[in-house]
């Protein structure tokens, strides 16, 4: 069976090598590090064997080992990180743009495997700048998503950022959104404020992504864009299903004031909506996965993201254990081909 | 049998339903101002929303006209849902069969001594209006409002009622400014409420003003639907934040009640807490054992909103999440989001409802087990009014 990786995050050797892809005056600008300042996790975000010659997850050949050889995978979706949002919107524009060119140049230009594909990355609070960035590099063949942080200062669902999904959309791209953050211009990561410990961050971080969905619902963004997909990378699939539910129990009540959601919000997952796996996600009791996983129909929404290097980064086995045989083949390959479309580029090994 | 014995003993009825979630209004701004100190009587109002209807910006339907109260269940002699003892007592105790129901009254202020104030003023006017002659049945139960801006001041509150014969537990606020409900900055109230045997139930306050509502981690959604289906993040927020800082170590005897903010998350919620914990022992040294064990021991959900989704579904979510001990029923009277026993039984596992409807909310209340029956559920009573 194909197997797509849905979230792999690649890193820049070091802090400084983003430099070598901005121009002056960006190039000395103060510039937030890779790994990202609040709430990393004690003794550093990603796998401590990954630590060394580099950051974890900078080299393409021990990344492709990892990813190709160890855990079986033939595609994977890299997803880079920018440096979160920050104060200057102009200046982390820059950065991403950066971070795509960077991308191509290190990793999906030199890749003659084919098996790499990218994320363009934007910055929402630059809506003109993201839309501008997107339209430079959509007709790109191994761009496949565009990629935004979780945190941001308003929900997507927001009219003011509708000009970068509709971007999106036109070109059919997926909208990836990705913890990504930490620098210091962020609201508290909880409902409650700040959290006290890394753990008390980390597992709730990923929730944060319904506040986003539930916007887009109601505020009909995916009743006007057809082909307008996002994917919440960080799992936080497994509130999914009681939280929809109390979407779709007040939806009737609240049609006067958004008379143009026009179904049961749980309606729109199926069409516009994916979940990347997490180790946080899910059953503590295997036993218990197949039937999870079909409530809210959750193996039509959901694909393998290994979240490599990160510190919790999962194989394929973990993500599928307990799953029946139909859920297994949505869950590792079916939902991200029929998103990404990569078994039909040219030249696949598919 | 003397005609007197006979209803000496149906005069009692066994207690089946306990409604969790009551919201009771002082029937005007001068009535509840009759139960201020002095210096006081001009200075909380219209401060505190308590009385007057400030408008809701997150507003539910028709919410000039509802103000998101049933709107039959304003009383026949005038003022307020919920603000008439007797009214509510048919509608509620009589005709929707409720034995016993907790009263949580709603406010909030700005400043933390004008708040402590509020509260205070709250308790008295909910200790004589609604658990004084009006209680002669014995069927409400009372919420001791606390601030939880002045966690000292909310542990000297508790003192003051602890030992009422009808209140029943301390009610704070979730939306406590950017402070988890793990923090030891809680540690005074908690250990009040913990030494004196009571709940801490905490519920959703005012709506108003702007700068109460918890700010969203991604920002703030624009209409009533999407924020109140997100509402339940900030009770996993602080329940995450009650297990991993360490509240229920610290005080083993507090119980925490998480009222009208769903239920069915809290399986997710576990899941997620046990997951992390597990990977990140060493990041949680204090945290002794595995999260859903505390949640399980310390946490009760109250049940109003249920979720309007497939019976069947329902259920089988329900018994995987084997929480039938930490569900207590609710009714969220009188507002328009009502939820019925009638109806809400029916939803829940035929093994989980004796425990949800009455069980555990008599056990964490310490409730009879029969109560007295109104005049108008007495047998041959019929359809009287009260």
């Amino acid at each position: 069976m194909t197997i797509i990786d849905a979230n792999v995050q690649p890193h820049f050797r070091f802090n400084s090598e983003i430099r070598r892809y901005l121009s002056a005056p960006h190039k000395l600008r103060a510039i937030p590090d890779v790994e990202q300042q609040w709430y990393q996790a004690p003794g550093g975000d990603y796998r401590q064997d990954l630590y060394g010659d580099g950051y974890p997850g900078s080299d393409p050949e021990t990344m492709a080992h990892h990813l190709f050889d160890d855990n079986g995978v033939d595609y994977a979706i890299l997803n880079p990180l920018t440096r979160g949002n920050i104060a200057d919107y102009l200046l982390n524009s820059r950065i991403c743009a950066a971070v795509n060119d960077w991308l191509l140049d290190r990793w999906l230009e030199p890749d003659t495997s084919n098996r790499f594909r990218g994320t363009i990355r934007v910055n929402p609070e630059d809506v003109r700048g993201a839309v501008a960035e997107i339209e430079r590099l959509a007709g790109h063949p191994k761009m496949v998503q565009v990629g935004v942080p979780m945190q941001s200062r308003e929900p997507y669902g927001k009219p003011m950022f509708e000009p970068i999904w509709e971007a999106a959309a036109a070109h059919g791209l997926p909208v990836a959104v990705h913890i990504n953050g930490g620098n210091g211009v962020d609201h508290a990561p909880t409902f409650a404020g700040h959290a006290y410990t890394y753990p008390g961050y980390a597992a709730f971080m990923p929730l944060n992504s319904f506040v986003h969905l539930a916007t887009l619902i109601v505020e009909g963004m995916f009743g006007r864009h057809r082909d307008l997909r996002f994917v919440f990378a960080d799992g936080g699939y497994d509130i999914l299903t009681p939280l929809m539910w109390r979407l779709d129990t007040f939806w009737m009540s609240m049609r006067d004031q958004t008379p143009w959601v026009d179904r049961f919000p749980s309606e729109y997952l199926r069409d516009h909506v994916r979940f990347c796996s997490s180790a946080l996600d899910g059953p503590t009791d295997e036993g218990q996965a197949e039937q999870w996983l079909d409530f809210t129909n959750k193996a039509d929404l959901l694909m393998y993201g290994s979240s490599y290097p990160h510190w919790s980064a999962t194989g394929p086995s973990a993500v599928i254990a307990g799953l029946n045989d139909a859920q297994r083949d949505k869950v590792l390959w079916r939902n991200a081909n029929d998103l990404f479309g990569v078994a039909e580029v040219e030249g696949s090994l598919a | 049998m003397t005609i007197g014995e006979h209803v000496q003993d149906i005069r009692d009825i066994d207690v089946t339903i306990v409604d969790t979630d009551v919201h009771p209004l002082p029937v005007s701004a001068e009535v509840l101002k009759s139960y201020a100190p002095a210096q006081w009587k001009d200075k909380l109002w219209p401060t505190g929303n308590a009385v007057s209807a400030v408008p809701h910006f997150y507003d539910t339907p028709d919410s000039y006209k509802t103000n998101s109260l049933r709107v039959d269940a304003s009383p026949p002699g005038g003022g307020v849902a919920g603000s008439d003892p007797d009214f509510a007592a048919k509608q509620l105790l009589v005709d929707a069969g409720v034995s016993i129901a907790v009263l949580e009254p709603m406010c909030d202020a700005q400043l933390p001594q004008a708040e402590d104030v509020l509260k205070a003023t709250h308790n008295d006017w909910l200790a004589d209006v609604w658990l004084g002659e009006a209680n002669w049945h014995g069927r409400w139960r009372g919420a001791i409002s606390v601030t939880a801006q002045d966690p000292a001041a909310a542990a000297r509150e508790i003192e003051r009622w602890a030992g009422h014969p009808y209140m029943a537990e301390v009610l704070m606020t979730p939306q406590t400014r950017g402070i988890p409900f793990g923090s030891p900055h809680f540690d005074p109230m908690y250990a009040a409420a913990a030494r004196n045997g009571l709940p801490v139930a905490t519920h959703l306050m005012g709506q108003t003003p702007f700068e109460l509502i918890p700010i969203y981690p991604v920002g703030n959604p624009a209409h009533w639907h999407d924020f109140f289906a997100s509402w339940p993040l900030l009770y996993v927020s602080h329940l995450m934040s009650l297990v991993f800082d360490g509240a229920f170590d610290r005080h083993p005897d507090l119980r925490v009640v998480f009222v009208e903010g769903g239920f069915t998350w809290a399986l997710p919620a576990m899941w997620r807490m046990d997951r992390i914990w597990e990977q990140r022992k060493a990041d949680l040294p204090h945290v002794k054992r595995k999260p859903s064990a505390y949640v399980r021991e310390h946490v009760r959900f109250t049940t109003q909103p249920l979720e309007e989704v497939d019976l069947g579904e329902y259920r089988q979510y329900l018994e995987m999440m084997d929480l039938g001990d930490n569900i207590m029923f609710s009714t969220d009277y009188p507002h328009w989001s009502y939820d019925s026993p009638d109806w809400a039984i029916r939803r829940f596992p035929a093994d989980q409802r004796e425990r949800i409807m009455r069980g555990n909310a008599t056990a964490l209340y310490g409730l009879p087990a029969t109560v007295k029956a109104l005049p108008a559920e007495l047998p041959g009573a019929g359809d009287v009014a009260v």
